[in-house]
């Protein structure tokens, strides 16, 4: 595209000279003048001045017989006075008005077309006429029709009488429900309204959509799906604008207040917008307290026992937290038994009294409520019942009071590499374990497959048929695996503690490392030897993917908070693409992300140009021309890729989807420049070379410049802006306008309160890299894509979808030797109580 | 061109007829100049004259009667111009013009951003660059000071300057 420097000033002056030159045809001139004149000298003789002088002529103007001069003056005053245009309008009979006088020359064909029309409008008699033509035709017949009614329906008029179901009301019928009477309606789309008691509304239809006139009272609606159109629920302070939902509207002398059960709903209420999502509500008037949402629903008949039952899992839910997590350990007699050679290491701590307890706590609230009750017996089969669990449950109770803080299991691949089954072993807490061994088999039916011995030369020297599990109890601890060969080896490492080469070994370190910190859950595994078997792959190598040594995975409660984590360690300071995360810093590309983005991604990454030579490394190797055919495409294009394009970014980005999801992902992102002029040139290089593919256009509004680049079809588009040292896109420009003010408010996600406290509690300040997922009412969408999501109840679906509506924020830190990924968890083990409404139905194991 | 002015009290209403033959050229070219058509121009002139018409009787005498035309002209133009700008979907949602900008169109966005300015300023601006009074005549027509007649000049020309010279 030609970008042509002129000096503005120039083009200024060229532009106002023109201006002052443009021709004015003297007779046009004349004419205009003659018929101003004409409508002047007789209005001169004319005294009006005040409003009533002008309304005084309201008679005559209306049958015509006002003259020239004075019409005129009318005219003007109506054009300037407000008042005085509605008390005209308002005489306005419906009959045929001559004023399209044929002297047309004393009007503009502007003004003769108007009168015209609406001469011809009022001719016909109505006003409504008057609205058909303006939106354009609007759906023949009933609005609502009543549904059932529990009580008494009226239309409005004055003592009419009781309306029965399968009544039907039209356009802009007003009804209402009488003291003590509830009522249902639908209407055209399927929508259902359920009215209240002494509620009163009508409903309207456009083309475009239905409108609940609600003129006071409580609804609730479950809405139709609404493709294209919409629905609206107007009161006298707002409008609430559905797509598909359950919600509450209550409109009374104080004001309207609107709840959302599910989906999203918009209020309208003069010129601010909110959107609610499920469970949120607002209120028109501060006088109106918030209620809640629960409670504005508990009038229907029909309420909704999903509520029932949520508030009861609610409950359970709190109490289960309520029970304090077995405690971090920092250290462990164990790692001493560990064998050579072990891979894989992982310390659970003993939760057999919180399991008893949780079990314990809800059986308490299935007595106490009754919901849960049915729910219970619906979810197990009868008969196949409750016993068995109890006993389980008992029994694992028992067996955990025998053992210490934690169990823990290694394992190690035999000579041929591959693994083993675990070797598992925890400390002794209570003396008698062996006999309640030995009770426990003789319980089990055809006695269990378990040798119990206490020196391990009484171990065979082989596995056997593999089926067979032996324990050996010495020195206070217990040790079982079904492989004779390690439980020796764990003897000997128990009769000598740290005689064994694994005490020594880099692996060993690091998970006392993890100790050191506080284990809760924990789960480390040696990839050195895994990895080994890669090292050949060159481009791997290069991907600096050789390098990891240790994977550990943790998950520990401090302070009520819990927290998930992974690191990676590698062995030494990270290269290739495990090194383009940067050490933990603050990351200003968030800054343009609101806190109701539903998804973002942010990252602190290292220089891009150094990013783009680690993968040109990468692929070079694997790709011997790569060098000189990127050579070409520099040549080509002007545009050098590391230079004009990968140096002129900085570290910081970031990805995010804040704004509405349909019809199109409001996505935005966000890039660090440090040389916007330069970047921008680099651009418009490529496009210039793209020819036809790729179009860019400037546009200035408001002293920022936006830019656009569209592609050949409708719709590929994208718009950004260079802002305070980034680069900001987005689909078009009215996030981008968004994107600014959140930055210029200072209200963004990282500065919000509910993203803080989803953030791990730990010791970093800032973090590399997070990712954030918030999805809200789209929570309901996604659990319908999920595999298997049609075959949900609704029950089931919603559940999902509070699931999925759940905010959660991943963070990853960037450190010296490994990158460690953490988020916060929550519940008992992260599992929720309503996460058992989407099991499917629970069978109880025989 | 330079404006005269004739000092003279003058009752608009007694012989309107000759005041309408006095200034009509000049209302009318004013009102063209900041609308750019004809028929808008027409409605300007109709409009002032009308209001000047409809004055009551006890309002402050007009001293000069070429510049509260001239003045009156201006603004009532400027007024169409918002008014019109208003009910069409305009430069904010604007995808651009063909490469080559067509000179008719530039005088309409000028236009339009004249309008859009203050009142005030862009009451100055046209009558500076249309009109042709000079900055202390101005001055005098609006009661302020020479030095903010030229600051506001300088201000709404770094601003139409910016608006208009966005390349396509």
């Amino acid at each position: 595209m030609s970008t042509e420097e002129r000096n503005p000033d120039l083009v200024l002056d060229q532009i106002l000279s023109e201006i002052r030159d443009e021709p004015i045809d003297p007779a046009v001139l004349e004419s205009a003048a003659a018929r101003v004149r004409t409508g002047l000298g007789q209005a001169a003789g004319v005294s009006l001045r005040v409003c009533a002088d002008y309304r005084n002529l309201i008679p005559a103007w209306l049958d015509g017989s006002l003259p020239e001069a004075r019409r005129l003056l009318v005219e003007d005053h109506t054009r300037e006075c407000p008042a005085c245009r509605k008390a005209f309008q308002a005489a306005r009979a419906p009959k045929p008005v001559a004023i399209a006088a044929p002297k047309r020359s004393a009007f503009r064909e502007r003004w003769a077309a108007w009168a015209m029309a609406a001469a011809l409008l009022l001719a016909a008699g109505l006003g409504g006429l008057w609205l058909w033509n303006r939106y354009g035709g609007v759906p023949e017949g009933t609005r609502a029709t009543l549904q059932t009614v529990d009580g008494t329906l009226v239309r409005a008029a004055a003592d009419a009488p009781p309306v029965a179901p399968g009544a039907a009301f039209g356009e802009r019928e007003t009804f209402r429900t009488a003291k003590g009477s509830t009522a249902v309606v639908r209407l055209r789309d399927g929508s259902l309204v359920e009215l209240a008691e002494r509620t009163e509304l009508s409903v309207s239809e456009r083309r475009e959509g239905a409108t609940i006139n609600l003129a006071g009272g409580r609804i609730i609606v479950q809405a139709a799906k609404q493709r294209s159109r919409h629905l609206y629920v107007a009161t006298e302070d707002c409008t609430v604008s559905v797509t598909g939902t359950v919600f509450s509207v209550n409109h009374g002398v104080k004001g309207s207040r609107v709840a959302v059960i599910e989906g999203e709903v918009r209020v309208t209420q003069g010129n601010q917008t909110k959107v609610l999502r499920p469970g949120e509500q607002t209120s028109t008037s501060a006088d109106l307290e918030p209620v809640a949402v629960r409670d504005e629903f508990a009038w229907s008949r029909n309420a909704d026992t999903y509520f029932a039952l949520l508030k009861e899992f609610s409950v359970l839910r709190g109490k289960l937290e309520a029970i304090p997590a077995p405690g971090l350990r920092y250290s462990s007699r164990l790692l001493d038994f560990v064998p050579e050679g072990t891979v894989f290491y992982a310390a659970v701590p003993n939760f057999g009294p919180n399991l008893a307890e949780g079990h314990r706590l809800f059986r308490e609230q299935i007595q106490q409520s009754a919901v849960l009750r049915q729910w219970w017996k619906a979810q197990t089969k009868p008969g196949g019942g409750e016993p068995p669990l109890e006993e389980m449950i008992a029994r694992l109770r028992s067996f955990s009071d025998y053992l210490g803080r934690e169990i823990v299991l290694a394992s190690a691949p035999n000579a041929k590499g591959e693994h083993q089954t675990p070797l598992v072993m925890a400390e002794v807490a209570r003396g008698g374990f062996r006999a309640f061994l030995e009770t426990e088999m003789a319980k089990t039916k055809g006695g269990a497959p378990v040798a119990i011995v206490e020196d391990a030369a009484q171990l065979p020297l082989s596995a056997g048929n593999g089926k067979r599990l032996f324990v050996l109890l010495r020195s206070g601890v217990v040790a079982a695996s079904i492989d004779p060969a390690q439980l020796r080896k764990a003897a000997a490492l128990i009769d000598r503690p740290g005689s064994g080469a694994f005490s020594k070994s880099p692996f060993r370190a690091r998970i006392e490392e993890a100790y050191r910190a506080g284990a809760g859950w924990l789960f480390s595994a040696d990839l050195q030897p895994m990895l080994a078997a890669r090292r050949a792959d060159e481009t791997l190598r290069r991907a600096g993917v050789e390098g990891p040594r240790y994977l550990v995975v943790e998950r520990k409660e401090v302070a009520g908070k819990t927290t998930n984590s992974a690191a990676l360690t590698f062995a030494g300071a990270r290269n290739g693409i495990a090194s383009w995360l940067a050490s933990p810093a603050p990351n200003r590309a968030l800054d343009f992300v609101s806190p109701e983005a539903s998804f973002a991604v942010g990252a602190v990454a290292k220089a891009p140009a150094q990013m783009l030579d680690d993968l040109m490394a990468m692929f070079s190797a694997s790709n011997r021309d790569l060098p000189s055919r990127l050579h070409g495409f520099e040549t080509l294009t002007g545009v050098g890729l590391r230079t004009d394009l990968a140096a002129r970014l900085g570290g910081e980005m970031a990805f995010a989807v804040d704004g509405p999801l349909l019809p199109k992902p409001s996505w935005k992102l966000v890039l660090e420049v440090s040389d916007p002029a330069g970047l921008q040139a680099a651009i418009e290089k490529l496009t210039a070379v793209a020819g036809g593919q790729l179009r860019m256009e400037k546009l200035l509004v408001g002293g920022q410049t936006f830019y656009s680049l569209r592609g050949p079809q409708a719709g590929q588009e994208a718009h950004y802006v260079f802002s305070n040292g980034f680069l900001v896109a987005a689909p078009d420009r009215t996030l981008l306008t968004r994107a600014l003010e959140v930055r210029q408010s200072g209200d963004s996600l990282p500065r919000s309160a509910k993203f803080i406290a989803l953030l791990p509690r730990d010791s970093h300040v800032n973090f590399s890299g997070v990712l954030y997922y918030n999805a809200g009412a789209a929570g309901e969408v996604l659990s319908g894509l999920l595999p298997g999501g049609e075959k949900l109840s609704p029950e089931q679906r919603r559940a999902a979808a509070t699931f999925a509506a759940t905010p959660a924020a991943v963070v990853a830190y960037g450190e010296g030797d490994r990158i460690r990924v953490a988020a916060a968890g929550s519940g008992l083990f992260g599992w929720q109580p309503e996460h058992l409404l989407l099991a499917p139905k629970f069978r109880h194991p025989k | 061109m330079s404006a005269t002015a004739s000092s003279t009290v003058v009752d608009p209403a007694a012989g309107i007829e000759s005041v309408f033959r006095e200034h009509h050229q000049r209302v009318f070219r004013a009102a063209y100049r900041i609308t750019g058509n004809a028929t808008d121009a027409e409605d300007v002139l109709q409009s002032v004259f009308l209001r000047l018409l409809g004055r009551r009787p006890d309002a402050a005498p007009v001293i000069n009667l070429a510049c509260y035309l001239h003045r009156a002209a201006v603004n009532a133009a400027l007024d169409l111009v918002r008014i019109r700008q208003h009910s069409l979907d305009l430069p904010a949602d604007y995808a651009g013009p063909a490469p080559r900008r067509d000179p008719r169109e530039s005088r309409l966005l000028l236009r339009q951003a004249i309008a859009r300015l203050s009142p005030k300023a862009a009451e100055i601006f046209v009558l500076r660059y249309f009109e042709g009074y000079d900055n202390p005549e101005i001055a005098q027509m609006l009661g302020l000071s020479v030095s903010d007649v030229a600051v506001t000049l300088h201000r709404s020309r770094a601003r139409l300057k910016e608006e208009i010279c966005h390349e396509h």
